[in-house]
């Protein structure tokens, strides 16, 4: 069973989340074998879902069977790396946070990220093109995604560029040198 | 025509303290510290600015000796219950239980909301400056003015933690022993400074950025590759 995770962090980005409830992208992910579709939408108001009458109960959570493919929707979670974990490529905003999580992870997860152009001072846009020139991540615009997600679902997971981890020593050592401590 | 006088005198006064910050801004390239001892402690105070903020600052934490870097003082603002879990996961994992009053919170109000507008901004960023002068310069300046605050003081953005560098001045310019400062921009930053980035860059004494071209061609910011 293939799951596809679409999140967008605590920010409000329902020209994600709803696009992906449009029945050309779900009629693409059931063709690529996507069996369960899990959309975390943060502080969008759902569901504008396109007739596909998802109830959702008190705490923002709902799903519908659509085809072969599960759909569920969560506003926030509290285990996001829990999340990550359970599911086989990821779609995210650009958060540095959400970036850092799923590539970090080991082995790393498929990450494609769709930067949200509304943002008016929209740094998140370079750090999405930075990491795609580097390799570990691939970047799509919203209006594009029907070509970017039947590539992003044929990558070979072994092909992924894995991610640095953290350097625990790098800060400590700037931090020890400027107070005298090396 | 009285009025002239204390006009002149203030005047005077504003020039006299123009040029004392202008001395005591650090120095490029930055003074070396004087060496210490590898076991003595340093009191450490952490702004958690919320969000991605915290989140970064959090992970930094995470790669410091706690026994270290101690006592530990935590700024954040009022109401952000991430952060607040954010500093109990790290002390329950990090610090230690044994030794009483190794952390302190400090709650300040928040300087500036998203998309707050400009006086109202003025407004809500006047109770910040109150209230963190009173804690972080006059409080501690009352118990022994001889130490600061805390030894060193990371910031990492947003908007309310250029009110503390304001605040921690008031030492440097008085001549007092100060809170040096660090800036640490955010890994999301790779060609840019944010705005709290480009306020108090002329002013913290180490400026570290994560990606090379984020900090322009300013001799003080340094690069030393991604921090988180």
């Amino acid at each position: 069973m293939s799951t596809l995770l679409v999140t967008v962090g605590s920010t409000l980005f329902p020209d994600l989340t709803d696009s992906f409830l449009s029945p050309s992208i779900l009629a693409l992910l059931e063709l690529h074998r996507i069996r369960r579709l899990i959309i975390q939408y943060g502080r969008a108001e759902l569901p504008l879902d396109h007739g596909l009458h998802i109830h959702l109960d008190g705490s923002g959570k709902g799903s519908v069977n659509v085809g072969g493919m599960r759909v569920e929707l969560i506003g926030f979670t509290d285990d996001f790396e829990g999340l990550v974990r359970g599911s086989d490529w990821v779609v995210s905003h650009a958060g540095s946070g959400s970036i850092l999580t799923t590539l970090r992870l080991n082995p790393p997860k498929p990450l494609l990220v769709v930067p949200n152009e509304s943002l008016m001072d929209n740094h998140q846009a370079e750090l999405a093109d930075e990491m795609g020139e580097k390799g570990y991540l691939m970047v799509s615009k919203i209006e594009d995604l029907e070509h970017t997600l039947p590539k992003f679902l044929s990558i070979d997971k072994h092909d992924i560029r894995p991610f640095p981890q953290m350097d625990q020593n790098r800060f400590k050592n700037v931090l020890d040198e400027m107070m005298g401590f090396d | 025509m009285g009025f002239i006088y204390p006009l002149i005198a203030l005047g005077g006064c504003m020039i006299l303290l123009i040029i004392r910050i202008y001395q005591v801004i650090p120095s490029s390239p930055p003074t070396k510290s004087s060496k210490r001892n590898p076991s003595s402690k340093c009191s450490i105070a952490i702004f958690l600015g919320s969000g991605g903020h915290t989140s970064e600052m959090r992970s930094l934490l995470s790669t410091l000796p706690f026994d270290r870097y101690s006592p530990r003082k935590y700024i954040y603002c009022h109401n952000d219950e991430i952060s607040l879990r954010a500093i109990s996961e790290l002390e329950s994992k990090k610090g230690d239980v044994r030794t009483q009053n190794s952390y302190t919170l400090l709650p300040l109000p928040r300087a500036r909301k998203v998309s707050e507008p400009l006086l109202s901004t003025l407004i809500s960023a006047s109770k910040t400056l109150i209230v963190s002068l009173w804690h972080v310069s006059l409080l501690p300046m009352l118990k022994d003015p001889r130490e600061p605050y805390a030894e060193v003081l990371l910031i990492n953005g947003p908007g309310t933690c250029v009110v503390l560098v304001l605040v921690s001045y008031i030492r440097r310019i008085v001549g007092l022993k100060y809170t040096k400062i660090i800036y640490i921009e955010s890994f999301a930053r790779v060609r840019s400074l944010s705005l709290s980035g480009k306020l108090v860059r002329p002013f913290v004494d180490k400026f570290l950025v994560q990606w090379p071209e984020a900090g322009g061609r300013g001799g003080r910011v340094e690069c030393k590759g991604w921090l988180v």
